[in-house]
């Protein structure tokens, strides 16, 4: 199941966000690396998540199996 | 032949005529044919309505072209409310109708036609309507026939695009008489499941198997729908009445799959795009970084520090020169005028100094000369009252006052006899 504290599309709009930050190379060097650790930390989470992840099945009416 | 007996056509006609119109059946009779050879007419529409193996006459006059609700056309499988009658001028009998439809199919398009302009004119099919679908839904919900290809297809791409999201199925009839209530049931039990997408979908198939997705209730609980809905109904052709309805159409379910959830494919390769442009603007700033300290590092401050202090150095001796040379020219010049100040006043006063002290030797010298002594010495004498204050005029004394007179050797009393003023003489 996805992590329920921040959804995926947040965290990779979060993500979004960093990099556009980082590009806009007005940053001092500790943010940059500040920022260029949580982003990498959020990517880490999202790849895992899609790799980890296995989409449910439920069926509603009929025989409840799950695929 | 009984010459007494006979019919004129004209007769005959009427007779014949007379008798058609007496059979109840034939007064009010509904019939079905294929319309053909149409041909109006300022009196009506005249046309033949025939099946595989027959045909009749029909007319449709002026006063009942109100009850044609279609554009008639040649080829149209209809049924007619009407009279069967004989022309007695042709002596061809034929059927006059009051009322016409499509038959069938053409009936039900017809209406479904109408039934289309009814909800656009609500603006139900309003494309400010159309919701966006959400881009990363938590959870999808589909309606469709169970073990449908349909079901299937969108399982299998759903779940291989965007592993992250639940599928809840909700099977349903999707063809036949009870499919439209079916259907309705089932959209209303998809109300009660946290989805955040619906589908939708229908494999393709006849007009009449896609039906139940014109109905119009079915429709309305769709505009009501608090979430957004993708339809994948038949295929590109059929177009049904919850394809309008629906945010979103779609002509199969593999393409209902690819609005419904993104790819993880495509997100896994813009992942790694992200990391490259944080790790390039991180290289960037670091770079940047190492050219700015690298330029300031050429800064003579920082090569040849003592260079830049000597020449700090060396100008503050000049200042110091500048600053001496101008306050000590000051000063000098003060120095100068206080001691010329000083030359003047020092040699006013001690000429001054030696005056006093001429004039007080002269002083002296007179003084000395003009003593009592001395003077009392050349003859003179001076004269005294008794407390012994100096008497130098007749008005200092009065008559038989005694006096004292001193000489150089001595005094003497005496008592004034007479005083006599100088001139008396």
């Amino acid at each position: 199941m996805n992590d329920k504290k921040v959804s995926f599309e947040e965290r990779l709009k979060r993500l979004e966000v960093i990099v556009q930050k980082m590009e806009s190379g007005e940053l001092a060097l500790e943010d940059a690396l500040k920022l260029f650790e949580e982003g990498n930390t959020l990517l880490k989470s999202l790849q895992e998540e899609l790799q980890k992840a296995e989409a449910e099945v439920i069926r509603v009416s009929g025989e409840n199996k799950s695929e | 032949m009984s010459k007494a007996a006979y019919f004129t056509v004209s007769q005959l006609n009427n007779y014949v005529k007379l008798v058609l119109e007496s059979q109840t059946t034939l007064r009010n009779i509904t019939l079905r044919g294929e319309v053909s050879n149409l041909k109006p007419h300022s009196s009506g529409l005249y046309f033949s309505l025939k099946d595989a193996d027959a045909v009749i006459s029909a007319v449709m006059f002026t006063n009942s072209l109100k009850n044609l609700d279609f554009p008639l056309k040649n080829g149209d499988e209809v049924l007619v409310q009407g009279l069967v009658t004989l022309f007695t001028g042709r002596g061809s009998y034929q059927i006059i109708i009051n009322k016409i439809e499509l038959f069938g199919q053409g009936q039900k398009l017809l209406e479904l036609e109408k039934l289309k302009k009814q909800l656009a004119s609500e603006g139900l099919f309003d494309s400010t309507r159309k919701r966006l679908i959400k881009r990363f839904p938590h959870a999808v919900g589909i309606i469709t026939g169970q073990g449908s290809a349909a079901e299937s297809d969108l399982l299998r791409n759903i779940a291989r695009r965007y592993p992250l999201v639940t599928i809840y199925l909700f099977p349903a009839l999707v063809q036949g008489e009870k499919a439209p209530e079916d259907l309705r049931r089932v959209l209303q039990l998809t109300r009660s499941y946290p989805i955040d997408t619906l589908i939708i979908a229908r494999g393709g198939g006849s007009s009449e198997d896609l039906w139940a997705f014109n109905d119009e209730q079915l429709v309305r609980a769709l505009a009501t729908y608090p979430i957004p809905v993708i339809s994948a109904v038949g295929h590109e052709i059929d177009t049904t009445l919850v394809d309008y309805i629906a945010d979103q159409r779609v002509s199969t379910p593999t393409a209902a799959a690819e609005i419904v959830v993104p790819d993880q494919n495509e997100l896994v390769q813009n992942l790694k795009i992200y990391e490259e442009r944080m790790e390039g603007a991180l290289t960037n700033k670091i770079v940047n970084l190492k050219k700015n300290l690298n330029n300031l590092a050429k800064r003579p401050v920082i090569t040849n520090p003592l260079a830049s202090f000597s020449s700090l150095h060396e100008k503050l001796k000049l200042y110091r020169k500048q600053i001496s040379y101008q306050l000590g020219n000051k000063i000098r010049l003060h120095l100068d005028l206080i001691d010329r100040y000083y030359e003047r006043l020092h040699s006013a006063l001690t000429r001054r100094v030696t005056n006093i002290q001429h004039q007080i030797h002269l002083y002296e010298q007179k003084m000395l000369a003009l003593g009592p002594d001395n003077v009392l010495k050349r003859g003179y004498a001076y004269v005294t009252n008794e407390d012994g204050k100096l008497i130098s005029s007749i008005n200092d004394v009065t008559s038989g006052q005694i006096v004292k007179t001193t000489f150089q050797d001595g005094k003497i009393t005496s008592k004034v006899i007479e005083k006599r003023g100088n001139e008396h003489e």
